[in-house]
């Protein structure tokens, strides 16, 4: 699999693999890239099977990163915002022996044999877990109950190996992409391999701002553009569309969180002679194909042959050949008995077997395709002095699909506005900034049900 | 009633100043663009800029209204589009629910 991934980037030669900062960069200095990570992973002492953290977005350096680590037989763990939550938790879950940095310029490695204890044998025995010593591995972190990340592993050659059975594409016919969704989401890196494997061309934004995005399309006539409802809201609110030429795009595909009819209707209108295709898929599970009943629908079919569905009790759930192999931190509750994935998406299907999203089973908040749990959020805020109790929970908002929105009862008298100013810097750097919430009220009693938990539901909180 | 959403809007703006670094400028604050192409907001400050608004009216009306509505953003001419048609949204939003200056 290694053989056949170098033979096919040494073949792409001359292509252009990545566009960074502007720059377009070949396959062959990828290669080399790549190459001289190599190098540098092995003069800090970084083994194979050990896990390893690569901190940053997108770039030349992190891609190179992500293959270097792959060819290695590492585990990879990548990580856009470092949070000290995060750090924490991958230190005392993953072991990692060493936390790569390509936030600056160039790539700095750091040892992080101090901070973990026994990094070698910690790190065996996440890589062991993958059950292929010959493997690399991939970590990924999705929003868990206890204010901890949940950590979840995959086998990265089973992620490559399913992209490799796709055939080469020519030259002519390769795709350029742009890469709106992150380099640590299951969306992200499947989008990075589903294009880089076939030879296409990955173009890499700095800031994902709505108008970077429609910049780039104009600039690299970007073919197809994978994003999410909420970045589409945002490119027509702001009339991007109208001040940038966007005419080069024949595929826009959206996933990461529910479409509503209304908005769909307008992206339709938008971008007449666009195809538009919802794309399923979980950090557990892996992302689906799937087929819309047509670009104004939002049913779709997962026509995937590697992945089966069924619905129970009105949740999907799914087995994947891309399946997770566990979480290196939570039980496996979300696994059925018979190991199918428990999605927490509630489905109704059509007579035709098309589905649509009709909610969530579980209490989860998706701001623009970021999520977090309620109870996480909650005990991050216990543990500052002014608060005696609070309550997460997400409103409907047209912009980002939901927002977060908090009840306080403080622990003194505290103005709301007073209440507010301390929460954002209470909850800078202990969160990602998506999990701030954009309300807060200041209650005097938070409302409990008859089995003491939190009562979540808010007028309007479930009217989606 | 105009004059006291501008009040709101632009307390609004006062106290999303404190913490930025690069000041928006209140002077000419009805032409002023909030988002878009010459907007003084990104997409994620934006969202947080309409939630303080939203909150400023609760407090100042005693009653809630939605800048974040299908509605709103499905306008043709958006209402984020200038403050004064920020300001002319939230007045038609509150006449809905029957409160008038």
């Amino acid at each position: 699999m290694r053989d056949e991934l170098l033979r096919r980037f040494e073949d792409f030669g001359a292509r252009t693999a990545l566009f960074d900062r502007g720059t377009a960069v070949t396959y062959a200095e990828l290669l080399k890239r790549i190459g001289e990570t190599r190098q540098l992973l092995a003069l800090h002492g970084v083994k194979p099977r050990e896990t390893v953290v690569v901190h940053g977005d997108y770039s030349l350096d992190s891609v190179a990163a992500l293959f270097a680590l792959f060819l290695d037989r590492n585990v990879v763990v990548p990580v856009v915002t470092l949070t000290d939550t995060t750090l924490d938790t991958l230190v005392e879950h993953c072991r990692p022996g060493h936390l790569i940095r390509t936030t600056g310029a160039g790539t700095e490695v750091e040892d992080l044999a101090g901070v973990a204890e026994d990094p070698t044998d910690g790190a065996d025995a996440v890589h062991g877990r993958l059950g292929d010593p010959d493997a690399a591995g991939l970590v990924l972190l999705s929003s868990g109950s206890t204010g901890a990340p949940k950590v979840i592993l995959h086998s990265l050659d089973v992620l490559v190996g399913e992209k490799l059975e796709k055939r080469p594409r020519r030259r002519e016919n390769a795709l350029n992409i742009l890469m709106v969704l992150m380099f640590d989401h299951i969306g992200g890196i499947n989008s990075l391999l589903s294009t880089l494997l076939v030879g296409g061309t990955a173009v890499l934004p700095r800031h994902r701002t709505p108008d970077e995005i429609c910049a780039l399309i104009e600039r690299h006539r970007i073919l197809v553009l994978p994003t999410s409802p909420t970045y589409l809201n945002l490119i027509m609110v702001g009339d991007y569309h109208r001040t940038h030429d966007l005419s080069s795009l024949r595929l826009i595909t959206y996933g990461t969180e529910p479409m509503s009819e209304e908005l769909l209707l307008r992206v339709r209108k938008t971008f007449p002679g666009v195809r538009l295709l919802q794309t399923f898929g979980t950090s557990e599970t892996g992302i689906a194909t799937t087929t819309s009943e047509s670009s104004t629908s939002t049913y779709f079919k997962i026509s995937d042959a590697g992945v089966e569905y069924r619905i129970v009790d009105g949740e999907l759930q799914l087995r994947s050949r891309t399946q997770f192999l566990g979480y290196l931190n939570y039980d496996d509750d979300s696994l059925t008995e018979d190991r199918w994935f428990r999605t927490g998406d509630l489905v109704e299907e059509a007579a035709d077997g098309y589905l649509r999203i009709k909610g969530r089973a579980k209490e989860v908040i998706n701001v623009g395709g970021e999520k977090l749990l309620p109870l996480e959020l909650e005990s991050v805020l216990m543990g500052s002095p002014l608060v005696e109790d609070c309550v997460v929970y997400g409103r409907p908002n047209a912009i980002t699909g939901q927002s977060v929105c908090v009840d306080i009862k403080p622990t003194g008298e505290l103005t709301r506005a007073a209440l507010r100013k301390h929460v954002t810097e209470f909850l800078a750097g202990r969160v990602e900034p998506f999990k701030v919430p954009s309300k807060i009220n200041v209650v005097d009693t938070i409302a409990m049900s008859d089995r003491m938990k939190k009562l979540r539901s808010r007028p309007g909180a479930d009217e989606e | 009633m105009t004059e006291r959403i501008q009040g709101v809007v632009v307390a609004a703006l006062e106290e999303i100043n404190l913490t930025r670094e690069e000041k928006i400028p209140t002077d000419q604050v009805l032409d002023l663009c909030l988002y878009g192409d010459s907007g003084v907001f990104e997409s994620m400050y934006l969202v947080a800029f309409l939630s303080l608004v939203e909150e400023n009216i609760e407090d100042e009306f005693g009653t809630e209204v939605s800048l974040t509505s299908e509605k709103a953003v499905s306008r043709r001419v958006s209402p984020f589009s200038s403050v004064r048609r920020l300001i002319g949204f939230i007045e038609e939003e509150l006449e809905l629910v029957g409160v008038r200056g």
